[in-house]
């Protein structure tokens, strides 16, 4: 690969392998993720998309995964960074939108804590800054000391994509992050991530076609653990080449 | 299902339940009915008197050392049973460790409580030469509370802490960190739930303390070297040497309520809790 053409690169990979103890789960995988655009995983139920996004940030290993290749985080191999490092680099949001039982303020601080040490007003300031970024600020301005739990479904997921926001991270993996949301939560978290692609390179595994259709640049679509096909948004969307392709887009569209 | 049948069936577990609150509050009305006649300032007050010893006077060195006892106690147990619940829960990474810690627990929790004090006088007196005490009885009871404590512990952090720890650990934090600056507040009401329970079971336990350091008479422990009195370890003695069933049932009156107060305070504990935080340092945050 040119070099130039490496550096548009966020994420670079394979071929890799994924296993959960014996199981293999995933099949030499190889994959390119570019630089702030947006790269949706889709395919059907356990065909792999949450298994690869975790072999991303190696989060599949606290599930006793085991990825065997090499995958390459701007250049570097993810697999002999400190994982904590990774971690940082590449944030991720999950399917459920978990906040931690504390104010809505201690659930960014919790990570900007462990990572920098900013005084009281810095720290307010960027607790300020990462709620507005994910567009939660203006609703909950008025008391930031407010449980987190008592946010509604769509605001907790917008307050764990600031939470992710707060590290600073270069990536960020989103697993299904609307699923458990309704259409105008999801319309609001599609807009955010939107916004955020300029600043971020985000990669999000998603089981609805017309989300991946309205948000993404690029498309990898995978079957039974393997990557089938890969290819720019439209041109999966209108020329796809693989025959299970074609099969799934003419499926969950008539569905 | 038949109509008789399944009326049957919510009938007999009806009763059932019934039986669980009837249990209950038989135990408590009764021994308060029982024990109330002898309450007084006198009796909470000052220490045991007369010939035999407790047919007069009070119980106040025996409630003072049940506090003391069931604290240390309460405190060993739950400092091993949490940090052995914690191990298993969030840094065991060997399926065969995990094993064989789970089934010590539980081996631990069938003994009967009378060989935490026949091994707390063999180790800790006989052979360690220490003096039954304070601090031995409290050893022998603690050990009794780690299975108690570590069973439930574990069971805590699975359901309250496990769903945080990838949260927290794709922020590219330790795991470490995340279990004090996060599991364990989140946890700490019912870990400290669990902590009063075994604190209240280990001040009702006679057995390990008998051998260890309770006795007849003694004034208030003034260190951990010194034998104590114990309520139950008092009301032991007053049945079985038939010197007063009205002392001894104000004796269980006095334990009872000690037991309650302990159960209240968690409770009242738990009202200033809101998830992993105090409720006056959020509204100080607010200010």
């Amino acid at each position: 690969m040119e070099t130039a053409e490496k550096q548009a690169l966020a994420i670079h990979g394979g071929p890799f392998n994924v296993y959960y103890g014996r199981k293999q789960v995933l099949y030499d995988i190889s994959l390119s993720i570019e630089k702030n655009k947006i790269t949706s995983i889709i395919g059907q139920s356990g065909c792999g998309k949450s298994t690869l996004l975790k072999s991303l940030n190696r989060i599949i290993e606290e599930e006793n995964g085991k990825i065997d290749g090499n995958i390459h985080l701007f250049g570097k191999n993810i697999l002999t960074m400190h994982k904590e490092k990774l971690r940082k680099a590449i944030g991720m949001v999950f399917q459920e939108p978990i906040v931690f039982p504390f104010s809505i303020e201690k659930n960014l601080t919790y990570g900007l804590d462990y990572h920098y040490s900013f005084n009281k007003k810095e720290r307010r300031e960027k607790v300020r800054h990462y709620l507005a970024m994910s567009g939660l600020y203006e609703e909950v301005k008025g008391d930031l000391s407010m449980p987190a739990t008592h946010l509604s479904g769509g605001q907790k997921q917008r307050l764990a994509i600031s939470r992710a926001l707060s590290v600073e991270p270069e990536i960020l993996l989103l697993d299904e992050p609307c699923s458990a949301l309704d259409m105008k939560n999801t319309l609001l978290i599609e807009e955010l991530l939107l916004q955020l692609k300029s600043q971020y390179t985000i990669v999000i595994v998603t089981h609805n076609l017309a989300q991946a259709k309205r948000i993404s640049d690029h498309v990898i679509f995978m079957d039974g653990g393997r990557i089938i096909e890969t290819a720019p948004k439209e041109k999966f969307f209108h020329a796809p080449e693989h025959p299970l392709s074609v099969q799934y887009i003419q499926y969950m569209e008539k569905s | 299902m038949k109509f008789s049948r399944r009326w049957g069936v919510r009938i007999l577990f009806a009763v059932l339940g019934l039986t669980v609150i009837f249990v209950t509050f038989g135990i408590f009305v009764y021994v308060f009915y029982k024990g109330s006649d002898v309450i007084s300032l006198k009796f909470l007050l000052e220490k045991p008197s007369g010939l035999p010893i407790g047919t007069d006077g009070g119980v106040f060195p025996a409630i003072i050392g049940s506090l003391y006892h069931g604290l240390l106690a309460g405190l060993f147990g739950s400092l091993i049973g949490i940090g052995a619940a914690l191990y298993l829960v969030f840094f065991c990474r060997s399926a065969i460790l995990k094993k064989i810690v789970q089934v010590s627990f539980y081996f631990l929790a069938g003994l009967p409580s009378i060989i935490f004090g026949l091994i707390g006088y063999t180790v800790l007196i006989f052979r360690f030469g220490l003096e039954r005490s304070l601090l031995c009885a409290s050893v022998a009871t603690g050990m009794m509370l780690i299975p108690y404590v570590g069973i439930r512990a574990q069971k805590i952090f699975q359901e309250e802490g496990l769903p945080y720890l990838m949260e927290s650990q794709s922020l590219g934090i330790s795991k470490a960190y995340a279990v004090r600056k996060l599991i364990l507040p989140v946890c700490f009401v019912n870990l400290l739930s669990a902590s009063a329970l075994a604190m209240a079971y280990g001040m009702g336990a006679v057995a390990p303390m008998m051998y260890t350091g309770a006795v007849l008479y003694a004034g208030v422990p003034e260190g951990l070297d010194r034998p104590f009195m114990s309520l139950p370890y008092h009301l032991y003695i007053l049945v079985i040497n038939g010197i007063s069933v009205e002392f001894a049932y104000g004796t269980a009156f006095v334990l009872l309520v000690l037991i309650l107060l302990i159960h209240f305070a968690v409770r009242g504990t738990a009202f200033f809790r809101e998830g992993g935080e105090w409720r006056w340092r959020r509204l100080r945050n607010k200010r």
